[in-house]
């Protein structure tokens, strides 16, 4: 699901209350909601409710794609919690959290502290120039940022330019710091889609409340922490969920750059499952894989929406 | 007849059309990825080709899809050609296990042998005069290398597998390699030689002699070898073309040199190879053409035009030599040499699908990185080769 798609938020219906009608309109009414709904909701169960239920049956089975299959109950569910690699990879997701979730909502409310107060020309500019990363395919973003993040790419020169030469290496291919960089990468396409989100937010918030904490004496951080701030908590909860699960199910950067090397230094739960599946037609325990993916997804969604209040 | 893009066989159809004129070839191409996941399904299907680009079997002989190519072996006597290539495409009847049972796919065109290449104006400022005779010669060159402040290895990490394999090669006896490679019930490559190989590996890796970014693609691997930025690198005859055009007369080509002077030399060598489906409606014009490709010169001249490797061909056929002087007689004559030894093998990754992309490439790079110990390296690569296999 792309990011933009997000809801923001179930529309208070117009009310059929108005309208008092017989019970057999109604319920033609009714049957003509569903007749809309069957096409995509067919569509729906084929190709996501049905595929799901078939992974999770899967996942229990020992399983190379072609041949017979061979019941092994929840050994898949023990490798994954036993074998390092594939808690390593969880692991990686914890950290990518940091680069996809929190720094871009961070860095969105500053931006949106500084860019909300322009109005006029230079405030449509810079919040274009913000969102371009976001209508950027991520594929292509993970090819240009590689050759950026390369040994002799513009990264290491402009280290260079200003003296820190010493410091420049070829970034992704650091069993360290390629994780990071893949992380900021991240970083780069999802700011500016919290910041347009955030923006959006600022915008529904009554001007009256600004021109009271004027009034109250308030400066500019006073005003933003007790107006803007609580104004968009619904919109800052949708920026974290929406970039969280970005963050959990990455997949085509990691690809693009780093395949999850050097080593298995940037490998991730969405790389494994189709190595697991495609390569090493071990299709039970990508299922497996899968199936605690979606389950992690799920918890840290309830998580996240509990922790913002129950109307985000 | 289903094949790869490739002008290749417009030009051998051709030839064998001139010759042939009452046979007609009807082919289609695919492109090569796409070849992969469409044989399987046109091999099944009741509209079979009767000859098909094959590079592996896959789950095609468990699934009866394949012909048994053994009487046309006994016919034209393919079974008489350099066993360790014809070996290598022997499937026993589990459809697992290869090296042994009925022949289920011919070569035909050419095979590729690996080795190491090194850049000559490099190697002459480090005294090389001539190939290193032994691996410990070897290590000297790369000391030595590395003291002239130069890149001994300059090696993409998608192919940290063939130095490894080089050095397996020689300090593991061949049999136990095949039997893990061949997937014999049983194998293990958790052996001494395979520990030892990976020591070297990573000693290499800790001095230094490989090039700082470890996790450095094949291309630019190449590009950097190209500009003199590396003495050695290993890789295959298939890049003949591509460092001849770049580098001209100052790249040469040895095979990866044995454990004692004059002791056994075996690399990495594969061919070419095709399939004839058990369902295919001219399954004897396919093997006659088949063996047309290997023993007809003006078929193995078309392959030598096209891709300037070995063609394939019967003992004692007098082979191409090419030009002297230049890498690719270097590389035909290393070739030469390995065929009339029969010291060839598959490469490590045909172990299985997966065994490739999951393990052998991450934990080749860790090894080198120093991330990793030998021991834990061969542990791990026999577990998700055993996860992988289901045994």
């Amino acid at each position: 699901m792309h990011p933009a798609q997000a809801m923001t938020g179930r529309p208070r219906g117009a009310t059929m209350a108005t309208v008092k009608r017989l019970s057999g309109h109604r319920a033609r009414v009714a049957l003509v909601a569903w007749a809309c709904l069957a096409p995509a909701l067919a569509l729906y169960v084929a190709f996501v409710v049905w595929p799901w239920i078939l992974s999770v049956d899967y996942s229990f089975y020992n399983w190379d794609g072609i041949g017979p299959a061979t019941l092994v109950g929840l050994a898949n569910y023990a490798r994954i919690v036993t074998d390092p690699d594939l808690l390593g990879a969880l692991g990686h997701s914890a950290i990518l959290l940091l680069f996809f979730c929190v720094l871009p909502v961070g860095l969105g409310l500053v931006l949106v502290a500084v860019v909300g107060r322009m109005r006029g020309r230079f405030a449509a500019l810079a919040r274009t120039v913000l969102f371009v990363p976001q209508v950027i395919p991520l594929v292509a973003a993970g090819i240009a940022w590689k050759w950026m993040y390369a040994s002799s790419g513009p990264i290491n020169s402009l280290l260079g330019a200003v003296g820190l030469g010493g410091i420049a290496r070829p970034w992704l291919s650091d069993f360290d710091l390629a994780l990071p960089a893949v992380g900021l990468i991240g970083t780069w396409t999802l700011v500016g889609f919290c910041v347009v989100l955030l923006l959006a937010g600022v915008a529904r918030i009554d001007p009256s409340l600004y021109e009271a904490a004027r009034l109250d004496g308030a400066g500019a951080v006073a005003e933003f922490r007790a107006v803007t701030l609580p104004g968009i908590r619904r919109e800052i909860g949708i920026a974290v969920l929406v970039t969280a699960i970005a963050a959990v199910r990455v997949f085509d950067v990691v690809f693009v750059t780093t395949q999850g090397g050097p080593g298995r230094a940037t490998s991730v739960p969405g790389i494994l499952i189709y190595q697991l599946a495609f390569t090493s037609n071990q299709v039970g325990l990508a299922s497996a894989l899968g199936v605690v993916l979606a389950v992690v997804t799920l918890a840290l969604v309830l998580l996240i929406r509990r922790a913002m209040g129950a109307d985000a | 007849m289903l094949h790869d893009t490739d002008p290749y066989y417009t030009a051998l159809f051709a030839e064998f059309h001139r010759q042939f004129p009452n046979v007609t070839i009807k082919d289609t191409a695919e492109s090569f990825s796409d070849l992969l996941t469409v044989t399987p399904r046109l091999v099944a299907s009741s509209d079979a080709p009767d000859l098909v680009r094959l590079p592996s079997v896959g789950t095609l002989v468990r699934d009866h899809l394949l012909l048994d190519l053994d009487p046309y072996s006994q016919a034209y006597g393919w079974n008489t050609w350099t066993s360790s290539l014809i070996e290598q495409m022997r499937v026993a009847p589990d459809g697992v296990q290869r090296g042994t049972g009925p022949l289920y796919q011919m070569m035909a065109g050419g095979w590729s042998i690996t080795g190491v290449f090194y850049d000559k104006r490099l190697a002459a400022q480090i005294g090389m005069t001539q190939p290193p005779a032994t691996i410990a010669d070897f290590e000297a060159l790369l000391a030595k290398a590395k003291a002239a402040g130069l890149v001994p290895i300059q090696q993409g990490s998608d192919s940290f597998a063939f130095p490894y394999q080089a050095l397996l090669d020689r300090y593991s006896p061949i049999a136990d390699v095949k039997a893990w490679l061949y997937r014999a019930p049983g194998a293990t490559i958790a052996t001494p030689g395979a520990t030892q190989a990976a020591q070297t590996l990573e000693q290499w890796g800790t001095a230094g002699y490989f090039q700082k970014d470890l996790a450095e693609d094949g291309n630019t691997a190449l590009g950097n070898f190209e500009a003199g930025r590396g003495v050695f690198f290993f890789s295959g005859d298939w890049m003949t073309a591509p460092l001849s055009q770049a580098m001209a007369s100052n790249v040469g080509f040895f095979r990866f040199p044995p454990l004692q002077a004059g002791g056994p030399q075996v690399d990495m060598g594969a061919p070419f190879t095709y399939g004839i489906p058990a369902k295919a409606q001219h399954p004897d014009i396919a093997a006659f053409f088949l063996n047309w490709v290997s023993t007809n010169a003006a078929a193995r001249q078309i392959w030598f035009q096209r891709f300037g490797n070995t063609p394939t061909a019967p003992p004692g056929t007098a082979l191409p030599t090419g030009t002297p002087g230049t890498l690719q007689a270097d590389l035909l004559a290393e070739a030469a040499k390995a065929e009339a030894s029969n010291g060839l093998i598959d490469f490590l990754a045909n172990a299985t699908s997966g065994i490739y992309a999951s393990t052998l490439m991450p934990e080749l790079e860790n090894l080198i990185a120093g991330r990793t110990t030998p021991q834990a390296f061969v542990t791990k690569l026999q577990s998700a080769y055993t996860a992988e296999l289901g045994r």
